[in-house]
């Protein structure tokens, strides 16, 4: 703001700037300046000033005029009962905050977000992961510290009040100040650098109590169970391959279906296959192999139609072919997404499907094509069977 | 895994192999266990001589210098570097050696190294014994092989238009032609080689030398993208993708 303003007036952008810093010094007449200039001058790139629409609204009128009342309530009454010094010396400080109520509630988007910025960067220079709520806690900060400052500075500046004593008093509080900074400056920083630390340790120990339970709740209990199951080859072929999944998928992808849900809450198209894959697996016994190229979030009714159609595919696939492996792939392409399920079973000839088994064409060709979508099959006896489903992306949320 | 359907590929006569003797596999596998398993289901194919084996990369690079197996079955974790290492010291010395990778891991890092290194080929452990014996004679013919999972690791490494057209000279080992694009992904459907050439109205060789184009860009691509989006696969979980 101070660019523009200063552009306006012809003024240094810096001049204008140090002008402001001090004149805010002097109970905030400076921070009043700056929010009235920002209320008048027009923004940059055209448009009409702040002052316009302000004068539109009702309530920013009304706030502001309550506000107003009430300051110059309170200062009657300060002067009352004979507290004139300081009050008086902060009215340009009221006038300062009815002002910026007025321009936080007119300001266009980029200056709250100049305004979000600038806050941002405080909490943030506390170490801390920047959230709503640390977020208000900095702006409140940030105000009270300032205001703390300013009232400060304009009591000891005050003509009335401003002699020799006053200015060695000032000198001192400094001192004070300075002293106790420099005394407590190494413990605050070892403070820091032990909490760090700590923070680090518990980090740590927190992870190796999450790996212990994983391992505990998954591989000693399947371990446990394939003893128990050792007479059942095929019953001990599936607990080792749920199990080996579920650990690959756990090291190595840092994903899949145990993982939390995609930012936005939507699950993935990876972790939506990975799902069919264990579920399928687990309850047919067979494998499913699964690859992908590309991911995004399963956020429209075509994209989980096609899971779904997958998913009935290789149940299907489980059910009829007598194949062993499954072979999954899908790929997201920059409008599409295909997703191809495919067995070396015993496959079928699809004209001579009785019309009464029309599971696969309903369930699997019909929810891909409902959903704007194309779905084909290719299967002759003796060649296996491929699904091929097709789906616009559509527009994300 | 691997490759289903690898089974189908038949290597043809005297792939590997001219005379049909069987085909000499060195292993190296720091899992000694895992070494006596992969040994002895080989051998009694009667298709495959283990000539040596190893646990340590020190103790694999100098048998298989002093062996000269066909090919080199070799586990990508282990101590001192691990599989890629020992790729790369035998082939510093011995350029000619095949290697065929092995992991437990599927992930992508892993994968991608060991390709790099120089390895003709990866499958996964759970694979089947039939399965891995096609590989090795794949492998040991001078092809590679590529199970779908790779495939669909080197369209999604490769993916995305490329650089908008620059001259440079071998710009071309930083993009897939459109037919090694098909070709990759089919092997990620899990055609096997003789069903995409049947696909594709190609030849079984054809598919082979697109294969082994997609291996050459594959190992020796400046592509920086490649080791980035391997690592990032690895790091990034997947709600920031």
């Amino acid at each position: 703001m101070a660019p523009l303003a200063a552009g306006k007036l012809g003024v240094d952008v810096l001049a204008a700037r140090a002008a402001f810093v001090a004149l805010s010094f002097c109970g905030g007449i400076g921070i009043a300046l700056y929010l009235a200039a920002w209320l008048v001058v027009p923004p940059e790139g055209g448009g009409p000033p702040l002052y316009r629409s302000a004068l539109a609204d009702g309530r920013t009128i009304g706030l502001t005029a309550a506000a107003a009342s009430m300051l110059g309530a309170l200062m009657v009454a300060g002067t009352v009962v004979g507290l004139p010094g300081p009050l008086a010396a902060l009215l340009p400080g009221a006038v300062a905050a009815s002002l910026g109520v007025v321009v936080w509630r007119h300001a266009g988007a980029a200056d709250r977000a100049a305004l979000h910025r600038a806050a941002g960067l405080l909490s943030a220079a506390g170490g801390a992961v920047p959230t709503r709520r640390r977020f208000a806690f900095a702006l409140l900060r940030l105000v009270t510290g300032l205001v703390l400052v300013v009232a400060g500075t304009s009591t000891l500046l005050a003509p009335r009040h401003l002699n020799r004593a006053d200015l060695l008093v000032a000198l001192a509080a400094v001192g004070v100040v300075g002293g106790v900074s420099l005394v407590l400056a190494p413990w605050w920083l070892r403070l820091g650098r032990d909490l760090a630390a700590e923070r680090r340790q518990r980090a740590r120990a927190e992870e190796r109590a999450e790996m212990a339970a994983h391992l505990h709740d998954s591989v000693l209990q399947t371990l446990a169970l394939i003893q128990r199951t050792a007479s059942d080859p095929g019953q001990v072929q599936r607990l080792a391959r749920a199990q080996e999944r579920q650990l690959r998928t756990w090291l190595f992808d840092h994903g899949g279906p145990d993982a939390p849900p995609a930012a936005g809450g939507a699950e993935t198209l990876v972790q939506a296959l990975r799902s069919v894959q264990q579920e399928v697996e687990q309850d047919h016994g067979l494998r499913v192999d699964v690859v992908t190229v590309g991911d995004v979030p399963l956020d429209n009714d075509g994209l989980r139609a096609v899971v779904a159609a997958a998913r009935e595919a290789a149940v299907n696939a489980a059910k009829w072919s007598g194949a062993e492996v499954v072979s999954v792939y899908a790929e997201v392409e920059e409008s599409s997404v295909s997703v191809f399920v495919r067995d070396r079973g015993r496959g079928f000839d699809p004209s001579r499907v009785a019309p009464d088994r029309r599971g696969l064409a309903e369930s699997v060709l019909g929810r891909a094509r409902r959903n704007g979508g194309t779905a084909s099959v290719r299967s002759a006896p003796g060649e296996g069977t491929e699904v091929s489903l097709w789906v616009p992306r559509g527009r994300a949320t | 895994m691997g490759a289903p359907g690898q089974g189908d590929v038949s290597p043809g006569p005297g792939a590997g192999l001219p005379g049909g003797q069987p085909m000499d596999v060195f292993l190296v596998d720091d899992h000694q266990l895992f070494r006596a398993g992969v040994r002895h289901e080989l051998s009694a194919t009667g298709r495959v001589r283990v000539v040596g084996e190893s646990g340590d990369v020190a103790g694999a690079v100098a048998g298989v210098l002093g062996s000269s197996p066909d090919v080199v079955l070799v586990d990508v974790h282990m101590p001192d570097g691990g599989g890629p290492e020992v790729v790369r010291q035998v082939l510093a010395v011995a350029p000619g050696v095949r290697f065929l990778a092995l992991s437990v891991s599927d992930a992508a890092e892993d994968v991608i190294e060991a390709i790099r290194a120089g390895a003709r080929g990866y499958v996964t452990k759970t694979i089947s014994t039939p399965e891995l014996l096609d590989a090795l004679e794949t492998v040991a013919a001078g092809d590679a092989v590529f199970s779908p999972r790779l495939a669909g690791f080197v369209l999604d490494a490769f993916a995305g238009s490329p650089e908008p057209v620059s001259v440079h000279l071998g710009d071309e080992l930083d993009q897939l032609t459109g037919r090694e694009r098909d070709v990759l992904r089919l092997i990620a459907r899990g055609y096997a080689y003789k069903e995409v050439a049947r696909e594709l109205y190609i030849s079984v060789k054809t598919v082979e030398s697109h294969v082994s184009a997609v291996l050459r860009k594959l190992q020796l691509s400046n592509r920086h993208q490649l080791t980035r989006w391997a690592i990032q696969r690895r790091l990034v979980p997947p709600e920031d993708y």
